[in-house]
């Protein structure tokens, strides 16, 4: 039986009388690249919020690495190495691209108040290494002559990037992608999935909310159906097209429905 | 001594003190985005700690306050900025870790105002309405030094402080512990998912911001030898305010720039004015006015303040790059 390295476990949530989540439960395997499918409003977006705990999770368990980290709060889970990244690029807009990529990595010692204030120097040492890594990888995502821009100047298809090359920077051993193609150009995408590949073979493992079923197609080992907050199906694309339920709720529900109308 | 020069050299210690008062908002409000609406208080906590440490017991005088332990200024001083940090870190743990910026801010005036009345109403704490008075000058117990030559002497010696609080600040906003400020004040739900604990750093600038402000307080009690209600109304906290903003936030030099073009410049400009007769207090409301006034102008046509927030740019070499676009 394959390593999971993200296991959720009879997870509910309600938003008041809303159940948005219903008794989910499946795994990730380590070093996979599994795809959370379903329609809108099947609760993929507050399963990540579970997850990363910007939702407090009070029904059920969700194990990352081999620790609980339901109940725990966001940056504890972030320090634990999940990374998650935004629908809508949440980018840090006043400060630069550089600066995006330097806040976010792990274990600063230039962070503690004593060095701060008294031993500036460790902080500019360990910028100095950042910045070098940052750059690296501003490059691999094709940011890096926007390095000194603001943030909140970029295009959108840039800001999507920048989300990405931000969550590799965090040194994550899972990333939590909410819809990383959504809304960008075709180009983009196959940039982007060609990212995440490479992510993949590097060691990290993936988890990504996605509509663009060609790009899951492609990348994805694993794809999860979820509906009315349920999981209905797992299995790899090519099988759940064939799977009536999930058909109905998702893939040809648009569809059969448009051809009704 | 020429009365103008007299004038001017209290004119700089004021500049000096509201400096620093600037300087320590910057550091919650420009830099980690802390509306603290009720930082005057903390100027204020700062200025009565040191007054009652350094001032001898009150039964000598005709005055009520706790303590009075003739301790040297500059220990009641670093006291009276670790009593504001953590009157800072109580109000904050308990505003800052659920609340969003503005229940925290309505929570901080309440606050603010409650400690005002608490102060200014109980006689015995620190002499009530009537303000602390009689609190010597530094060191001018064996500097013995006339007036006008200790005035002098306290130019330079505030202004060592500055100089030194000023250098702590750009430590800080230069750092990445001040780049993890800025993180949380622009997304805090963003900097908490990248591991970042937003309520502890949060803490640490109001900490860092109240001792700040109770240094300033320190310092303007040793200088003028009182304080009473009066002096410290909550809406002062706007004139600090309003230096910052039209200075420029998050900018060290803008906060220079406010404390010297407001609370200074304009607050002493203004003083000047002929005044009415029939209401002599027109003139100080007609100032909160034009302050307000000039609030909203800045906000309106110049957001972000005379000297915007410098953008960081590494200065270090850059590696070359494989497949990038390297720019020349």
């Amino acid at each position: 039986m394959p390593d999971s390295i993200l296991a959720i476990d009879h997870v509910t949530h309600f938003f008041g009388g809303l159940k948005a989540v219903d008794d989910c439960s499946f795994t990730v395997d380590r070093g996979s690249i599994t795809a959370l499918i379903g329609p809108n409003g099947a609760g993929k977006t507050t399963l990540v919020n579970l997850v990363s705990g910007a939702l407090g999770c009070r029904s059920g368990s969700i194990v990352f690495d081999r620790h609980t980290i339901s109940g725990r709060p966001s940056y504890q889970i972030a320090q634990r190495g999940l990374i998650r990244s935004f629908q809508i690029s949440r980018e840090l807009g006043s400060l630069t691209v550089l600066e995006n990529l330097l806040v976010v990595v792990p274990d600063q010692r230039g962070e503690s108040l004593f060095n701060t204030f008294f031993r500036p120097r460790v902080g500019r040492e360990e910028t100095r290494i950042n910045v070098a890594n940052a750059l690296g990888v501003l490059d691999t995502f094709s940011l890096y002559s926007q390095r000194d821009e603001y943030a909140r100047n970029l295009s959108g298809g840039q800001k999507r990037l920048l989300e990405l090359a931000r969550a590799v920077m965090a040194r994550p051993k899972l990333l939590l992608l909410d819809e990383p193609m959504a809304s960008i150009n075709p180009a983009l995408v196959s940039q982007i999935s060609l990212h995440l590949r490479e992510l993949r073979d590097r060691g990290i493992s993936l988890l990504m909310v996605e509509h663009n079923l060609e790009a899951v197609d492609e990348l994805c080992d694993d794809v999860v159906v979820m509906a009315e907050g349920r999981v209905l199906a797992r299995g790899r694309l090519a099988d759940l097209r064939k799977n009536k339920q999930v058909v109905r709720a998702y893939l040809g529900g648009t569809l059969a429905s448009s051809a009704a109308g | 001594m020429d009365q103008l020069g007299y004038y001017l050299a209290t004119l700089v210690v004021y500049f000096f003190v509201y400096n620093i008062l600037v300087w320590g908002l910057n550091i919650q409000f420009g830099v980690a985005g802390i509306l603290d609406f009720t930082y005057i208080t903390f100027f204020a906590i700062g200025a009565y700690t040191a007054g009652v440490l350094t001032n001898g017991p009150a039964a000598a005088t005709n005055q009520h306050y706790i303590l009075g332990l003739n301790w040297p200024f500059l220990v009641a001083m670093c006291v009276a900025a670790g009593v504001s940090a953590l009157a800072g870190l109580a109000l904050g743990g308990v505003a800052l870790r659920r609340l969003r910026s503005d229940y925290l801010a309505i929570v901080m005036v309440s606050v603010g105002t409650i400690v005002f009345d608490l102060i200014a109403n109980n006689p015995n704490l620190f002499n009530g309405n009537d303000g602390l008075g009689g609190v010597p000058s530094p060191f001018n117990d064996f500097l013995q030094l006339d007036p006008n030559t200790y005035l002098y002497f306290f130019v330079v010696f505030s202004g060592v402080i500055m100089v030194a609080l000023g250098l702590l600040a750009h430590r800080l906003t230069s750092s990445p512990l001040g780049r993890s400020m800025r993180a949380i004040r622009e997304d805090l739900e963003v900097a908490e998912a990248f591991g970042k604990n937003s309520t502890r750093i949060r803490l640490i600038a109001m900490m860092i911001g109240c001792a700040y402000a109770a240094i300033g307080g320190a310092l303007l009690i040793a200088f003028i030898s009182a304080i009473s209600p009066s002096g410290w109304l909550p809406p002062e906290t706007f004139v600090i305010f309003a230096a910052l903003l039209i200075g420029g936030r998050a900018n060290n030099l803008g906060a220079v720039v406010g404390a010297l073009l407001i609370p200074v410049v304009f607050v002493e400009a203004t003083r000047f004015l002929p005044k009415w007769p029939s209401n002599p207090e027109l003139g100080a409301a007609l100032r909160n006015i034009a302050i307000g006034g000039l609030i909203i102008a800045t906000l309106w046509f110049r957001p972000q303040g005379l000297l915007p927030e410098r953008r960081w740019r590494w200065k270090g070499p850059l590696p070359a790059m494989t497949h990038g676009s390297p720019d020349a």
